[in-house]
């Protein structure tokens, strides 16, 4: 029982784990596309 | 570990080679249009449709003003166009003057500016520029005086002023009259007080052991940052204040010593202390996500591992931003960050969508923001970095020579 409640906890950190990168990995993205659409918005004019 | 300290080497070395690159090319192309008439005709005629001839007078080789004569259909004098230059909140900014015969604003047109479009489109709505028209040359024109200056976008409005300026001194030693030089005061008031103290305040919690073990100290610093440079000044340290002095212009001093006191101070106390003093500290953004987190209290963090992988991707967006500010010699790129949206309640659709995920993503991971994006961050590492490298090859140096003269007795 023990043995299975710290592989449970084991497994929820990792999930938590991936879904932390993922977030950051889009909060990445988003900022390059906003410094994408400078850059573009500056080469146009 | 041999590769990859050497990967990180040459990563560094290929950054640093690719920004001085783009600074060359940039500098190239703006070394071709040095002789700026061409360019300025081009503003002449599509600025004013009643111009039939036009000629140069002066150039100002100081502030880049150039003087035009323009005559009517009947080849008659009409009047003088100016064309000068203001120091923006991005950069440089060309103001396009249209005078009467006796030196009355007709017209005024930017056709250049390198700054924020929501930040200048301000200028547009709050009708700054009509306040210049029907103005003499020899009107005071003194900005927050004689001209309302736009809340929020002041920096701007005082590169409008400051080619305003250039513009009417021509046009006075056109007319051979004289016109009043306003006074060139720098100006210190609460908010530089209230910066200064703020720092001060930060050195002294950090700095001595008593207080820095006490960790609500830095809650009062970090609110007494997002009252006065958040909310009040909607001034925090930006990207941009760092690549205005890269590209080599700087803000104007006797009207933004507030920005030099910030830019500076938190540079140089860096560079003495060893120490950021201003992330997490006096950081408004940092305040706003650390309330964001307190409330989300969900606690997401990326794994150990990804922790150190993403925390690098700070300097990658650093050197993104530079690279293209650079080259294209443009200071607004740098004008990406959530903080100016939030608390200027101004900006692009793709920069509130930006600000609405960081903000998310501060409920779920603590300071992802700080931790993940955020280049000005990554700049005060990088200053750090420097400050420890060259602290130890001046240490170096000296047990060298220490060596050396020990050797020499011996």
């Amino acid at each position: 029982m023990e043995y299975n409640s710290s592989l449970e906890s084991e497994k929820r950190s990792k999930w938590q784990g991936i879904a932390a990168t993922i977030l950051v990995l889009i909060l990445v993205a988003v900022s390059i596309w906003v410094i994408i659409l400078k850059i573009i918005s500056v080469s146009v004019l | 570990m041999l590769f990859k300290f050497n990967l990180k080497r040459v990563l560094i070395l290929l950054a640093g080679l690719s920004l001085l690159i783009a600074g060359l090319v940039g500098h190239l192309s703006e070394s071709r249009g040095e002789d700026k008439s061409a360019l300025y005709e081009n503003y002449l005629e599509d600025s004013f449709t009643g111009i039939a001839d036009y000629s140069l007078l002066k150039v100002d080789p100081t502030n880049l003003g150039y003087i035009y004569a323009v005559e009517d259909n009947d080849d008659m004098l009409a009047g003088y166009v100016t064309i000068t230059t203001g120091q923006g909140y991005g950069g440089l900014l060309t103001v396009v003057l249209n005078w009467s015969l006796d030196g009355e604003i007709q017209s005024i047109s930017i056709p250049q500016n390198s700054d924020d479009k929501a930040w200048w489109d301000q200028l547009i709505t709050g009708d700054f520029f009509d306040q210049y028209i029907g103005r003499k040359f020899d009107d005071a024109l003194v900005l927050g005086a004689d001209i309302n200056a736009i809340s929020g976008s002041t920096i701007s409005c005082n590169g409008v002023a400051l080619g305003v300026h250039a513009g009417r001194a021509l046009v006075a030693e056109q007319l051979a009259k004289p016109y009043p030089i306003p006074e060139e005061k720098i100006k210190f008031g609460l908010s530089e007080a209230l910066l200064i103290g703020g720092l001060c305040t930060v050195v002294l919690f950090r700095m001595l052991s008593v207080l820095s073990r006490f960790r609500l100290v830095r809650y009062v610093t970090l609110f007494f940052g997002l009252g006065v440079l958040g909310i009040w000044l909607a001034r925090p340290l930006s990207l941009t204040n760092f690549a205005v002095w890269i590209m080599g212009s700087p803000p104007h001093l006797n009207t933004n010593l507030f920005l030099y006191i910030l830019v500076i101070g938190v540079v140089l106390l860096a560079l003495i202390f060893g120490k950021n003093f201003y992330c997490y500290w006096l950081c408004p953004y940092s305040a706003v996500q650390e309330i964001a987190y307190k409330l989300g209290q969900v606690g997401l963090r990326p794994s150990v591992k990804w922790h150190k992988r993403l925390r690098n991707v700070r300097y990658f967006i650093l050197w993104f931003a530079l690279f293209f500010t650079i080259l294209l010699g443009s200071v607004s790129i740098t004008v990406f960050e959530p903080w100016g949206t939030l608390f200027s309640l101004k900006g692009s659709f793709d920069q509130w969508v930006l600000l609405g995920i960081s903000v998310a993503s501060g409920f779920f991971i603590y300071n992802a923001w700080c931790f993940y994006v955020c280049p000005v961050g990554a700049f005060m590492d990088i200053v750090l970095i420097v400050r420890r490298k060259g602290r130890d090859l001046w240490n170096t140096i000296v047990h060298l020579k220490v060596k050396k003269e020990v050797n020499g007795k011996v």
